[in-house]
């Protein structure tokens, strides 16, 4: 008995409800992650394009020809 | 040398409470923005090349003389207008902005410089290899996948050396957290690799000549996947990790909800996946599957309208400064073309919608809404941002930026309201019916003919986007003939992350209760900062949507009924297809006729999923410039085709299909044939004999002189039956043969009966 033979046996009718039962569990989880998150820590995220190139820049020498 | 600091609120540039350990030491590195400057520069010349591409092609529709040469065709073209959009001008924006922004959210210079450069030089090489073949011909018919078996090896090295040297990156980062942006810069990684593997997946028949392992509606399931999440993956998810990054840069202020911007991250990672089969509506494909995309399809409106209104809502308080500032116009324009083309897609996935815009120019016209808008604006606002920094030098001309702004908009603007109207007529005239129940525009060029001017007027709103691309160009290059003569470097100090993790709250208070002992685990901080787990987490919701889909389209026999009359083609047949695919028939064509009264009526019997079982790769096409070919086999004689392939005008006065007379000169290679039978074979098509050494072109030989003679007969041209317009013939006479039931041979019956099936 191959894979085939049992998928072909077994119907259809239960693949798209599992496929909605898994977003619905992934959704779930993904909600109760934003609910926990502490604000200081989502402030933080989020200044952190910002955060990421000095703004105070103290350049250097030229270290690098083109 | 001076030192550049982290700034003052973020001690140690971590994210977290450090240990004294790290206090007493801190690392100094620098960026590499030689890097971003090569893909920015590539960026722009590839965007050109790729849109001029655009321009030629829809100047074909309207004036099909252009079609100068076999390479120049349409049906060549148009594959390496979208590869270079795509690949080449999306692709190097999002490596621009990938090895700007990267180093600097991960505080870190890239990985490995080395493999910086092998990415660059490797990606151009495979860009020139696409220029190169595409118009020779050589291509696997895969929309977006059409690059031969030796270029796909060579994406697949360079995306890996890529992959490497991002995640190698983030080992290195000296920033605990990883920033949204870096988010979708995995998934895309992770997700284009997987979709660029399995859907290439295919056995050589030759240098560049290979054949999809999968067939007929797998093929096309396999394709949809693919060419869907291409999208996703490629166009999407890149530029949302651009837009996070870019647009609060630009702004100067902090994106308006970070919390939106995981909901929306892993619902469209999870969604995406699933949405591909609404490409396949009405198709021989599975009902069950196309229904479950076109659900998956409408909830990811939400998703994707997540990000549009978190790009839009980071602006809050700084609608001043658009007003003042291009680049800030071209991020508004972009995003919001990203929420008109994501709330469309679902729209278009809606199987009523869909049946009226499927295979029409309403699609054209939602892809350009999205890749001129959404992709083109981002690049354009992502670059302006760029250019003075990484060139170290005011940008050239600010009045230039917004003029380009002006012309590129009433570009898209043109274009696509054109390109609408004419896929709305489109689909309105071909199901179109009079008083007496019968088409009332039953000749296929009389729905051609009616969107001559508004092909025109897109040929004028990509020219105007074109000349928005002249100007950014002059940017550029002035901007860049300004730098200083040597780049300065800055020198940057940041602390290592040290193991061990001691949780911030950042001086806010966390709430007791439950939810308290919940964040105290720290799970979910943990995924952020754990790259390899975060990465495997994506991984795991791409492939177990990807597997969910598949399994049953691949391994439940119901889905594909078999029909018994369905016979391998002929080898001439076989490499008539081949013609067939070299020449980018399959651009206009379609080959699957959906069931509905309009379609069987102009067509013939609606397609079903068992007549494609040998054809390795699906050709079912995605629009139609011409009429569907699924039963063209048998409704005229050979002849007819000759006369139409030498000089479709000659046949149909206001035709617009590209002349192909040198099918009638070139010589059929009949040395290449038994290697194609032999990799069909491979693939499980029951050759029989003609997997013996000699016989498929012997056999095809056969089939050749009777259909040569036949045309002869028929008072064409004689010595054709060693001219490729054979096999071709050969091909088109076949389309819809064994479904309607007539005698057929097949080449299972050996060399003894091949040709004059029609007879």
């Amino acid at each position: 008995m191959t894979l085939t033979d049992i998928m072909s046996a077994s119907g259809l009718a239960w693949y798209p409800t599992v496929a909605l039962i898994l977003f619905l569990l992934a959704f779930i989880v993904l909600t109760v992650r934003l609910m926990t998150l502490e604000p200081g820590t989502v402030e933080h995220l989020r200044e952190l394009p910002l955060d990421s190139e000095p703004a105070d820049s103290q350049t250097t020498v030229p270290t690098r020809r083109r | 040398m001076s030192i550049t600091t982290p700034p003052a609120e973020l001690p140690f540039a971590n994210g977290t409470m450090s240990t004294p350990a790290s206090t007493a030491h801190l690392d100094e590195f620098s960026y590499d923005d030689d890097i971003v400057r090569k893909f920015l520069i590539v960026t722009f010349v590839w965007g050109l090349v790729g849109m001029l591409a655009g321009l030629f092609i829809a100047l074909q529709l309207v004036l099909p003389q252009l079609n100068l040469a076999p390479w120049l065709s349409f049906g060549r073209l148009r594959p390496l207008h979208t590869n270079a959009v795509i690949f080449a001008f999306a692709g190097n924006a999002f490596f621009t902005g990938c090895y700007y922004s990267l180093q600097r959210l991960c505080k870190a210079r890239m990985f490995s410089d080395g493999l910086s450069r092998f990415h660059f030089w490797g990606w151009q090489a495979i860009i020139v290899a696409a220029a190169i073949t595409l118009p020779l011909g050589y291509t696997q018919a895969k929309e977006y996948a059409e690059l031969e078996w030796p270029i796909d090896i060579a994406i697949a090295v360079v995306w890996v050396a890529f992959a490497v040297n991002v995640f190698g990156t983030l080992a290195r980062r000296r920033e605990r957290h990883l920033y949204v942006a870096i988010w979708f810069y995995i998934a895309s990684i992770v997700t284009v690799a997987i979709l660029h593997i399995f859907n290439n997946l295919s056995i050589p028949a030759g240098a560049f000549k290979s054949y999809s392992i999968y067939a007929g509606v797998q093929d096309a399931f396999m394709q949809w996947w693919y060419g869907h999440n291409a999208v996703a993956f490629f166009l999407t998810t890149p530029f949302l990790g651009l837009m996070y990054y870019f647009l609060p840069k630009a702004a100067e202020r902090p994106v308006f909800s970070y919390k939106l911007s995981i909901l929306h991250f892993w619902s469209l990672v999870f969604m995406y996946i699933w949405a591909g089969p609404h490409h396949l509506h009405y198709t021989a494909l599975p009902e069950w599957a196309s229904t479950l995309g076109m659900l998956f399809s409408v909830m990811l409106w939400m998703p994707s309208w997540g990000g549009m209104i978190n790009g839009l809502l980071t602006l809050r308080g700084a609608w001043h400064k658009v007003v003042d500032d291009p680049i800030l116009k071209f991020f508004v324009v972009a995003i919001t073309a990203y929420g008109m083309a994501t709330f469309e897609g679902p729209m278009l996935s809606i199987k009523s919608v869909n049946a009226l815009a499927h295979y029409t120019d309403w699609v054209i016209a939602h892809v350009h809404t999205g890749a001129l808008g959404w992709n083109g604006f981002m690049t354009f606002g992502m670059i302006y941002w760029l250019l003075p920094r990484v060139f170290q030098t005011p940008i050239y001309s600010k009045r230039l930026v917004s003029l380009h702004f002006w012309v590129a908009t009433f570009g898209i603007l043109l274009y696509v309201v054109a390109i609408y109207s004419a896929g709305a007529t489109q689909g309105l005239m071909w199901r179109a019916f009079d008083n007496t129940g019968h088409l009332t525009y039953p000749d296929f060029i009389e729905t051609v003919m009616k969107l001559m001017p508004m092909y025109w007027v897109r040929v004028v709103g990509g020219t105007l986007y074109i000349v928005g691309m002249l100007l950014f160009g002059w940017n550029i290059l002035m901007t860049w003939r300004r730098r200083p003569s040597a780049y300065d470097v800055p020198v940057i100090r940041a602390a290592p992350l040290t193991r061990e993790v001691v949780d911030d709250h950042h001086g806010v208070p966390v709430p007791a209760g439950a939810f308290t002992r919940f964040v105290q685990m720290g799970w979910h901080r943990a995924w952020e900062r754990r790259w390899a787990f975060f990465t495997t987490m994506t991984l795991l919701a791409v492939i177990v949507a990807s597997l969910f889909e598949m399994l049953p389209t691949f391994l439940i026999r119901s889905n594909v009924p078999s029909i018994a009359s369905v016979k391998p083609y002929t080898p001439l047949e076989l490499v008539g297809r081949d013609i067939y695919i070299r020449e980018g028939c399959f651009n206009c064509h379609s080959q699957m006729i959906r069931p509905f009264r309009y379609e069987t009526e102009r067509y013939g019997e609606y397609s079903k999923p068992g007549e494609f079982v040998y054809d390795h790769p699906f050709l079912w096409g995605s629009r139609r410039i011409g009429p569907d070919l699924a039963r063209i086999g048998g409704k005229y004689p050979d002849l007819w085709h000759v006369r139409h392939m030498q000089d479709p005008r000659s046949i149909t006065p206001k035709s617009i299909m590209p002349a192909y007379p040198h099918l009638l000169t070139d010589d059929l290679d009949f040395n290449v044939i038994q290697s194609r039978v032999d990799a069909m074979a491979m693939l499980g098509v029951p050759y029989g004999d003609a997997v013996v050494p000699g016989h498929a072109a012997a056999m095809a030989r056969q089939q050749a002189n009777a259909i040569g003679a036949g045309i002869a007969s028929q008072g064409g041209p004689t010595g054709l039956e060693r001219k490729e317009i054979i096999a071709l013939t050969a091909y088109l006479q076949r389309l819809g043969h064994d479904i309607k039931g007539e005698g057929t041979q097949t080449a299972t019956t050996g060399t003894t009966t091949v040709g004059g099936e029609r007879q």
